[in-house]
């Protein structure tokens, strides 16, 4: 099951190149801040499109237009996803400023406080992050609804329904995949480049008058691998990755809500 | 309708006609040259005067607090027009005319809102006086109080901003639906205040509803307002290159995008507030 999610992301996000190559610039842009709002909209639509679809259905991939429901979508994505890191920030400082005043008076209270402090902080890290995962294919679910996002009982129903331990399985073969993809891409770019760009580099040891020359080419094509693999990072693989992801973390919630 | 929806909606229903949200930006940006040029106007009337009061600037003092206010009565009754369109669910946007009308709208809005204010004005004064006014000679005093008492009156200043600052926050929510509440029966501006109606119709439509809905529509507009302003100082950065003219254009640039995103503010969070009467 697992894995037929997998597969049907990954043929989803080859479906449309166009809709990768828009998302991609809509991510290219992000810096003006609206646009970031677009990108976790549009990845909040993909989301939307994979709970109410099937795997290995034929759903299409969403379309760009109403951006200013785009956008709304968005921002409440960021906001359910920001609600949920408070806990973790709470328990951070908490432990830290806990930690360091104790310092003084009892050194070994202050480190156990900060170990016991981190644990915790890594564990309700997890769990806040695993119900962000399904708070935002459950808000899909559920009409958009805002609260839903936030309603703990049943989304760690949703999540012992598919089970914690898989789930953690199955964001980690997510994980996995997406550095894959990239250290692939990383690899055929940069090994092209720097094959090349190092040639350049060893020619000119070789041939002393045209050494700057040569190594100064060199340099220039590393440079613009470089350059080129971040332009390709930014505009179609971080926009197809994300789509990918959303797909699947869109499609396991479905799994469990089709035979509740 | 949803809180998002209803969002979403009032994102969307200031390009329903684009030529108005133009004309309101117009009136906007005419509010803001006259007003920014009584203000110069009378920096140069004491300048002339060598900081002195004299009967010149004396009355364009007067002239720089009055007349911005009473243009902006017009862009006012405009915003009145929109909640009245967002209450009735009408779909376009308001047209401009009737202006008599308008002005005299503008006016009652400006009396609700300073009638909701009164209480924190009153308190930011007092709590003015605290701060700076007041001081005992400590010399004759400390030696029976080991605590200096102007620190004591310093702090109940403080207090008494903070707690200003918290009536005027929450009468703003209030004043909302007090809007609202007037305009959707007939802009009798009694109905402003009728505290336990307005209060019922909250209530109806659901705290947590209300504030959210208010509390999102202001983030969507710091967001819009923000992002904005950064693009057009990423953009003036570029036009100040232009040799001579570079800076002015920049200028008037930046006055007119922000004009106009300002006008779409104030169109988006209007009708998103009328939008919530009927909930």
């Amino acid at each position: 099951m697992i894995l037929d999610i997998y597969k049907d992301s990954l043929e989803y996000s080859f479906k449309d190149e166009l809709a990768v190559l828009k998302l991609g610039i809509i991510s290219f842009f992000s810096f003006l801040i609206i646009p970031i709002f677009l990108f976790f909209g549009y990845n909040y639509r993909v989301i939307k499109t994979a709970t109410l679809g099937m795997i290995n259905g034929d759903d299409e991939v969403p379309k760009f237009d109403d951006l200013a429901s785009m956008f709304v979508d968005g921002l409440k994505v960021f906001l359910v996803k920001l609600i949920y890191c408070i806990p973790i920030f709470i328990l951070l400082f908490g432990t830290v400023a806990l930690g360091s005043g104790l310092e003084n008076y009892n050194e070994n209270l202050s480190t156990a406080i900060i170990i016991i402090g981190m644990l915790l902080t890594i564990i309700v890290g997890v769990f806040s992050y695993l119900f962000s995962l399904i708070a935002i294919p459950r808000m899909a679910n559920y009409n958009d609804s805002f609260k839903e996002a936030f309603n703990l009982k049943e989304i760690f129903d949703s999540l012992k329904f598919i089970g914690i331990l898989r789930y953690i399985v199955f964001y980690a073969g997510l994980v996995i995949i997406i550095f894959v993809i990239i250290a692939v891409v990383i690899g055929i770019i940069l090994g092209v480049f720097g094959i090349i760009g190092l040639g350049g580099m060893t020619l000119s040891v070789y041939s002393e008058g045209l050494m700057g020359l040569f190594s100064s080419i060199g340099g220039t094509i590393i440079a613009v691998g470089i350059m080129i693999f971040n332009l390709l990072l930014v505009l179609i693989i971080n926009p197809f990755l994300s789509i990918f992801e959303n797909r699947a973390i869109g499609l396991i919630y479905e799994g469990n809500s089709d035979l509740e | 309708m949803s809180v998002t929806e209803i969002v979403k909606n009032s994102l969307n229903f200031p390009f329903t006609d684009t030529k108005k949200l133009l004309s309101l930006s117009g009136l906007v940006l005419i509010v803001g040259i006259v007003s920014s040029a009584l203000v110069w106007g009378t920096i140069w009337s004491f300048s002339i005067t060598h900081g002195k009061l004299s009967y010149l600037n004396g009355a364009m003092f007067v002239f720089e607090s009055i007349i911005p206010l009473l243009l902006s009565f017009f862009v006012i009754g405009y915003i009145y027009r929109v909640f009245e369109g967002g209450i009735n669910e009408n779909g376009v946007l308001p047209d401009f005319n009737q202006w008599k009308k308008m002005f005299i709208d503008g006016a009652k809005l400006f009396i609700l809102h300073l009638a909701y204010a009164i209480i924190p004005i009153i308190l930011t004064i007092i709590g003015t006086f605290l701060i700076f006014d007041i001081s005992f000679s400590s010399t004759t005093i400390i030696n029976h109080v080991s605590v200096n008492p102007n620190d004591i009156l310093n702090t109940l200043g403080g207090i008494f901003y903070i707690v200003a600052a918290l009536i005027y926050i929450i009468s703003l929510f209030f004043q909302i639906m007090a809007i609202n509440h007037m305009i959707s029966n007939e802009g009798d501006l009694s109905y402003g205040f009728k505290l336990r109606d307005i209060l019922d119709k909250i209530k109806s439509i659901g705290y947590g509803k209300f504030i959210g809905a208010i509390i999102f529509a202001t983030l969507i507009s710091f967001i819009i307002l923000f992002a904005f302003a950064f693009i057009t100082s990423i953009i003036d950065v570029f036009l100040t290159f232009i040799p001579f003219i570079g800076p002015t254009i920049a200028l008037i640039f930046t006055t007119i995008v922000i004009t106009i995103v300002e006008s779409y503010i104030y169109l988006f969070f209007a009708r998103t507030c009328g939008l919530l009467y009927n909930e």
